[in-house]
């Protein structure tokens, strides 16, 4: 099985990922933590904004919105649901 | 306590009897709210703390809850968790009872919802692995609470359940163990609904549009809607202050008393209040359905980019929201931005969207001079649509001054933005309707009353009191009038902006005031006669435009500008929340002054 690395700033809308590493550089990281964006933790992608930021994800049941920049320090993986 | 949306102030309203404002979004809460109840004769204190995602403070409103947490002062914390997303608050209650040492309770709100999600907790096994009592509650329909008063009430007396909390050391696994022993959801998707209401309401294509159409029916509704009962309160206090006249005359009240207070009192209170008092009780309700239902936090989904551009905050459009009720509340509502530079922009030019006292103003103007007065529903949908791109102009001005701080002084780069959106929820209609009515509508009516009678009074004298032949009023609307005349204006719109700094309800009624001086309204006022008396002053289009334009942007409101003091706690800031929009107000109108001056 091939594991394919990506950043969450590429996710697209019906498709799962799990959280691989959350960018140090990221001055939210303890923040989004908090909200549930931890490793192996299982995120699905659910609307994109008009301006394609931010993306909304569903995490830990909740719907959370980050903007893209931000999801691009997020590395994933696919994940099959 | 708990994470920001699972209903901590609903909770403490039930508790407490009070009406603090709930809302379903995150950051409703940005202050701490004291209550007491009686509970078997014992009375007890209870403190509503803004909502938080962690210990370690991210924004103002969350500094609030963790400096209150940690310096203690209280015999028991009640920490509130949404059964909805137990994986994620059971983290946070984890973390609490690892740093803070005090009684606990622990308490699942929304379990109503949680089961319509298929989502069963397990309170007990919870309660067993914590060492403190676990109580469901859904504190909308009233469940649980009696349990909840019941359990504070053995754990604040006894030091029951105080003893086993060795274990509590927070840990991934013990969270882990948490979430799958107490915890299980029956489908894969237990919020679907929302999903499918979202992909609408927040998709790339249908995102806006359905925001400016959600917009666009609110406003319809109240303009339309507004219509009669305004005319309809008009007439029956025209009668009523003839019949008033009458009254005081009979019982010899000398007849400049009776002038001072019939024409100059009562007739601009109750001006204000048949222009203000349908639109608010139309408009209020509606927001706060809105609120209600989940919307708000979706507008700043849709909008984050354009915010994102001008370097500020998503969040800001929360706060502009908030200002279309009242930009002093909003200025409070600011503490939702985390970063000081942003929440400073956003503070800064909240001014600029035009809260509930100018809206009557800004429809009675476009309906006089833009639509005509008809009041059928095709005339309401044009009013409508000029009244949207009144509010578009205002955001846009809003986007560029931002731009213009966060690229001068407030330089820096625009901070992450992180939102929850919370599900949405399906609004209590009837206690909406009361508690807007009440709590927003009589209060702000009740301010706009009282700052009208005194200024009413004050025209009154100013009018009457003759120097050289000619009154006070005129000297003085002469003074100005070359400074308002450049712009657009002239000197009795000046004044009236300038006595309607308490309150900016009150600045139409005191322009016709103005011009009508002493003459008494013994006949109805309608929109006719009004614009006759207008354009017998000179008012034309531009003058129309202008007034309207310098309604948006001039100097915030007396309150708005004590509360940016206390927000800011600084003079130099409160200084140019003053200057800035007056700024933006007087340039724009000498441009519009000037290019129609060329076109005419």
């Amino acid at each position: 099985m091939c594991r394919k690395t990506t950043d969450l700033g590429k996710a697209m809308i019906g498709n799962s990922y799990k959280v691989i590493n959350i960018d140090n550089s990221l001055q939210i990281k303890n923040r989004l933590k908090e909200l549930g964006f931890r490793k192996g933790c299982v995120i699905d992608t659910l609307n994109v904004g008009s301006f394609g930021s931010p993306l909304a994800f569903r995490v830990c049941g909740a719907v959370i919105a980050v903007r893209k920049e931000d999801a691009q320090e997020i590395e994933v993986e696919y994940h099959e649901r | 306590m708990g994470n920001p949306n699972v209903g901590k102030s609903t909770i403490f309203n039930s508790l407490t009897g009070l009406h603090q404002h709930t809302g379903n979004w995150p950051g409703k809460t940005v202050e701490n709210a004291v209550g007491e109840y009686s509970y078997n004769g014992i009375k007890y204190n209870v403190c509503d703390l803004p909502g938080t995602y962690s210990l370690t403070p991210n924004s103002a409103e969350e500094e609030v809850t963790s400096e209150y947490i940690i310096t203690g002062g209280y015999n028991a914390l009640i920490i509130i968790l949404d059964a909805t997303c137990i994986q994620r608050n059971i983290r946070f209650a984890l973390q609490i009872l690892e740093k803070v040492k005090a009684k606990a309770i622990i308490c699942v709100n929304l379990i109503d919802e949680a089961e319509k999600k298929g989502i069963a907790v397990d309170t007990g096994r919870m309660s067993e692995i914590l060492g403190v009592p676990v109580i469901k509650t859904a504190a909308r329909e009233n469940i649980g609470l009696d349990e909840l008063k019941n359990t504070i009430e053995s754990v604040v007396t006894d030091n029951y359940y105080y003893a086993d909390r060795q274990n509590n050391t927070y840990s991934e696994k013990l969270a882990e163990k948490l979430y799958k022993e107490c915890c299980t959801a029956d489908t894969a998707e237990p919020d679907k609904k929302d999903r499918i209401i979202d992909r609408i309401l927040i998709s790339k294509r249908f995102g806006i549009p359905a925001m400016i159409l959600i917009l666009c029916v609110v406003f319809f509704i109240t303009i339309w809607g507004a219509n009669i009962p305004s005319q309809l309160l008009m007439v029956l206090f025209v009668k009523a202050g003839v019949k008033l006249k009458q009254l005081l005359v009979c019982v010899h009240c000398p007849e400049l008393i009776v002038s001072a207070l019939v024409d100059g009192v009562y007739t601009t209170v109750t001006w204000i209040t048949a222009v203000m008092l349908p639109p608010m009780a139309i408009f209020f309700p509606m927001f706060t359905l809105l609120e209600d239902s989940g919307y708000l936090p979706r507008i700043a989904f849709n909008l984050d980019s354009c915010f994102q551009k001008a370097g500020a905050h998503g969040k800001q459009s929360l706060t502009i929201a908030m200002g279309f009720g009242c930009n002093a509340c909003a200025v409070t509502g600011c503490r939702i931005i985390d970063s000081p530079r942003e929440r400073l922009i956003a503070i800064l030019t909240n001014s600029f969207t035009p809260c509930n006292g100018r809206f009557p103003m800004l429809i009675a103007i476009i309906s006089m001079f833009l639509i005509g007065t008809d009041t059928g529903i095709a005339a309401a949908a044009a009013k409508t649509v000029i009244l949207i791109i009144v509010i578009v102009i205002s955001l846009t001005v809003t986007l560029l001054i931002s731009k213009l701080l966060s690229k001068s002084v407030l330089k820096g780069i625009p901070s992450s933005f992180v939102l929850e959106l919370p599900p949405y929820r399906r609004p209590q209609i009837i206690k909406v309707i009361v508690r807007s009515v009440f709590d927003r509508t009589l209060f702000v009516l009740g301010r706009a009353v009282a700052v009208a009678a005194p200024a009413g009074l004050i025209i009154w004298i100013l009018a009457n009191v003759k120097y050289n032949d000619t009154s006070v009023l005129i000297h003085l609307k002469n003074t100005f009038d070359p400074v308002g005349i450049a712009i657009g204006l002239d000197g009795a719109i000046i004044m009236a902006f300038i006595l309607g700094l308490p309150a900016n309800e009150i600045v139409l009624p005191i322009i016709l005031m103005i011009y009508m001086q002493t003459s008494s309204l013994n006949e109805l006022p309608d929109m006719e006669v009004l614009k006759s008396i207008l354009t017998e002053n000179g008012w034309s289009i531009t003058t129309a435009v202008c007034t309207m334009i310098f309604s948006l942007f001039h100097f915030p409101c007396s309150t708005t500008l004590l509360t940016i003091q206390k927000e800011t706690k600084s003079i130099k800031w409160t200084l140019a929340s003053f200057i800035i929009p007056l700024m933006t107000g007087v340039l724009l109108c000498l441009l519009i002054n000037i290019v129609s001056g060329i076109i005419m």
